[in-house]
């Protein structure tokens, strides 16, 4: 968990540790799952035998499990304010097609292709929105909107390492290599929580939080990988009231 | 003397694994933690002993608080030569020990050959040891054991091409151990521009601030020497009175070549070499990777009026493979000046007239077809074959500068070439054995009646019907010039002898595209056919 994560418990506690306050707070915990796959490609190049290379990398991750906390503050008239973290996390995995440049002939590339699997994707995101909400005696309805932070590490491929011998007309490529990478972006949030209050401090509830933003991985090389963070996360938790 | 090395690499990462080469040499790479506290505690008591001695302690600049230390291997207080250990350490703790450590040294460690008798042994071969560089005596760990050597670093001549020599030398007796270039070569890889204004890759030498042209990836020592237009020296070369060292390279400060002689010259020699190897299988003129060296500007275009008509004729209106592995790319002619009507380019502009010479330099070391008569005129027809064969390969079918076709030094000598195996009664070369040049001059018409080799081998190729006897033949068809190109290398370089001629050429490529192809193959039909039509039985 994140220290985003942390120091939102912190303020939790300290909300629920202040009745005096004029409105009513609530706080979470959920388990989430978020099934949207994300995929990118990316074409990067690079010069190597005084000629211009090419790597063209398609990436796909799936769906994977995550968390979210968050707290919310909300006035008598059923507007509020809340802040929430979450993280993800994904697996996935990437094919490539790269064209080497021939040390001994221009306009002769040598081309490479091939796969890896076993990359991974964190992405962590700090959501500050807008809140109405419904609560009755058993049942609470909550719907919030507002922005998000994205921030995604994720391993991208690198220029894959090669050997070659006179003449020189193909390449072996060794076993490709990751690097991580990491970008963040500010995109937007908006869902939905409906809470089942188990007694006056604590409930249990679920949730759906569709989120999104294009977040740029450098490469090495001239190149970027953008990825789509977020996606449609549904999840499900315990709830304190206060 | 019974020895052996054990070769260390102890991480804590690593997985144990252990394997053993001939040498008798035992590779350790163990990660268990006690291999390593195994190893920390006998570097230590090494250190302990003077047998490890630290040389060198780095802090790790990239994690903080690491510290690498290289422990030398000593004998008796002689360094071990290769023989060290590193370890990697914490604030608390050894990490990881990796190296080699040579066991089993039973040596007396005092030299029969003195310091300055390993000197003198060196200066005695022409080579100058650095004022700051004085033997050292080491240990070296040899296949066959351990000695006692001096160890010398070494420069030779200049003019020899300058090389930093690694030495060792016996300390008992003088003999030379082990000898390597300690020079650090790089390749580098850049482009140029060539006399027809082309680009092409470049693959040459990185060192000194610039660029060589040396080779690096090609399997020979393929270099292109500058002679900037100095015939003297050029020729003192060619009469091995001087040796062309680095400093006699081309040279190019950012790697983008613009000297389009050297370009090319540099460039086609490579083409050539390439061709030889993926069309037969061949590792260069001497089939053993020997060197292929290349001189351009033997002279000034500016100077000509100076020369006498030889000279112009050699060093202008000329290439030659000189022999050894030698060619010299004549300067051409300055741009207002004509001979014959033909304007001439540099000689290397043209990859059929750097094949062709190339093509001299595997005959003399094949066949070595005698240069003078029929044998001659084989000799001469062999380079024309391999000429055309290299650009067909390399360039694109077609009329015009940097074209495959049948003509001969086309891109140098415009318009229109010197020869033409398609129809050499254009040049007024024979095309038929019948009307073959019997006169005197051309060493008895080795350029002259290389023709009739040269169009029975492109009628079996394209086909067609001869002018003078009026056969017709159907070639193997431009996508199968291979078969006939294997067929002629074969016959040519295998088959034929010094003093073979036209009728042995025929009987050669026969048998060679039956061997190849199998009888009534269609390839050994269309030599067949093509012999009979230029007139050779
Ligand atoms: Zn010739």
């Amino acid at each position: 968990m994140s220290r985003i994560g942390t120091s939102l418990l912190t303020a939790v506690a300290l909300l629920a540790a202040t009745p005096a306050l004029a409105g009513e707070g609530r706080a979470w915990a959920s388990g989430t799952f978020n099934p949207a796959k994300t995929e990118t490609a990316e074409n990067r190049t690079f010069t190597e035998f005084a000629e211009q290379g090419t790597l063209e990398v398609e990436y796909a991750f799936d769906g994977g499990p995550g968390g979210e906390i968050g707290v919310e503050y909300r006035l008598r008239s059923g507007l509020g304010l809340q802040l929430a973290a979450s993280f993800g996390t994904r697996d996935g995995a990437a094919s490539y097609t790269a064209a080497f440049p021939h040390p001994l002939y221009l306009n002769r590339d040598r081309a490479a292709s091939g796969e890896t699997s076993g990359l991974s994707l964190t992405e962590t995101a700090i959501h500050f929105d807008l809140v109405y909400g419904k609560r009755g005696p058993k049942w609470e309805i909550v719907g919030f909107a507002g922005a998000s932070f994205f921030n995604v590490e994720a391993d991208i491929l690198d220029r894959p390492q090669y050997t070659h011998a006179y003449p020189y007309d193909t390449v072996s490529v060794l076993a490709p290599v990751t690097l991580s990478r990491s970008g963040s972006k500010v995109g937007f949030n908006a869902g939905l929580a409906v809470d089942y209050r188990l007694s006056k401090s604590f409930g249990l509830g679920v949730q759906g939080r569709f989120s999104g933003a294009t977040v740029e991985l450098e490469a090495t090389d001239e190149g970027t990988v953008e990825l789509d963070a977020g996606g449609f996360a549904v999840g499900a938790g315990l709830r304190l009231y206060f | 003397m019974k020895w052996y090395g054990t070769v260390l690499a102890l991480a804590l990462a690593a997985g144990g694994a252990q394997a053993a080469d001939p040498t008798g040499t035992r590779r350790v790479a163990a990660g268990d933690g006690a291999a390593l506290s195994d190893w920390d505690f006998r570097a230590g008591r090494l250190e302990a002993a003077g047998d490890l001695r630290l040389r060198l302690v780095r802090e790790d600049e990239l994690l903080p608080g690491r510290v690498h230390e290289r422990l030398a291997q000593f004998y008796r207080g002689i360094p071990v030569w290769g023989g060290e250990l590193v370890r990697q350490r914490s604030a608390t703790a050894t990490l990881s020990v990796f190296g080699t450590f040579y066991e089993g040294i039973e040596l007396d460690v005092t030299p029969t050959l003195t310091a300055a008798d390993a000197a003198r042994s060196v200066a005695a071969r022409g080579l100058t040891l650095p004022l700051d560089k004085q033997p050292e005596l080491v240990v070296l760990p040899r296949e066959a054991g351990y000695a006692l050597a001096w160890r010398l670093r070494a420069n030779t001549d200049p003019d020899a091409g300058f090389d930093a020599r690694m030495i060792f030398l016996d300390a008992r007796d003088g003999a030379v151990l082990l000898e390597y270039s300690d020079l650090k070569h790089q390749s580098a890889v850049g482009t140029g521009t060539g006399v027809l204004a082309d680009s092409k890759k470049m693959s040459v030498l990185s060192g000194g601030g610039g660029f060589l042209t040396d080779d690096q990836l090609r399997p020979p020592r393929l270099r292109t020497f500058d002679m900037k237009g100095n015939l003297t020296r050029t020729l003192q070369f060619l009469n091995g009175q001087v040796a062309l060292g680095q400093s006699d390279l081309a040279v190019d400060p950012d790697n983008v070549w613009s000297d389009g002689a050297v370009v090319d010259a540099h460039a086609y020699a490579g083409y050539t070499y390439d061709y030889l190897y993926k069309r037969f299988g061949r590792r260069g003129l001497d089939d053993q990777n020997g060197r292929i060296l290349s001189l351009v500007h033997p002279v000034n275009r500016a100077d000509i009026f100076g020369y006498s008509d030889s000279v112009v004729s050699t060093f202008y209106l000329n290439a030659f493979y000189y022999g050894d592995g030698i060619m010299v790319y004549g300067e051409g002619l300055p741009s207002n000046l004509t001979a014959g009507g033909q304007r001439f380019n540099y000689w290397s502009g043209a990859l059929d007239v750097v094949s062709h010479e190339l093509g001299h330099g595997v005959t003399d070391f094949t066949s070595a077809l005698i240069y003078y008569g029929e044998s001659g005129a084989l000799n001469e027809s062999f380079s024309d074959i391999l000429a055309a064969g290299t650009e067909f390969f390399h360039q694109e079918a077609g009329s015009g500068p940097l074209k495959a076709d049948w003509l001969l030094a086309e891109d140098t000598v415009t318009p229109g070439g010197i020869r033409s195996m398609q129809n050499p009664a254009a040049f007024g070369d024979p095309d038929h054995y019948s009307i073959r040049f019997t006169g005197a001059e051309d060493n008895n018409g080795v350029h002259i009646n290389s023709s009739i080799s040269n169009h029975a081998f492109y009628l079996a190729i394209e086909g067609g019907r001869n002018r003078v006897s009026g056969l017709s033949v159907t070639g193997v068809g431009s996508a199968n010039r291979d078969l006939i190109e294997r067929v002629f290398f074969r016959a040519y370089t295998a088959l034929l002898a010094p003093s073979s001629d036209f009728s042995a050429a025929r009987a050669a490529t026969l048998q060679s595209a039956r061997d190849l192809y199998g009888a009534n193959s269609n390839a050994e039909r269309a030599v067949r056919e093509a012999w009979n039509a230029v007139g050779v039985q």
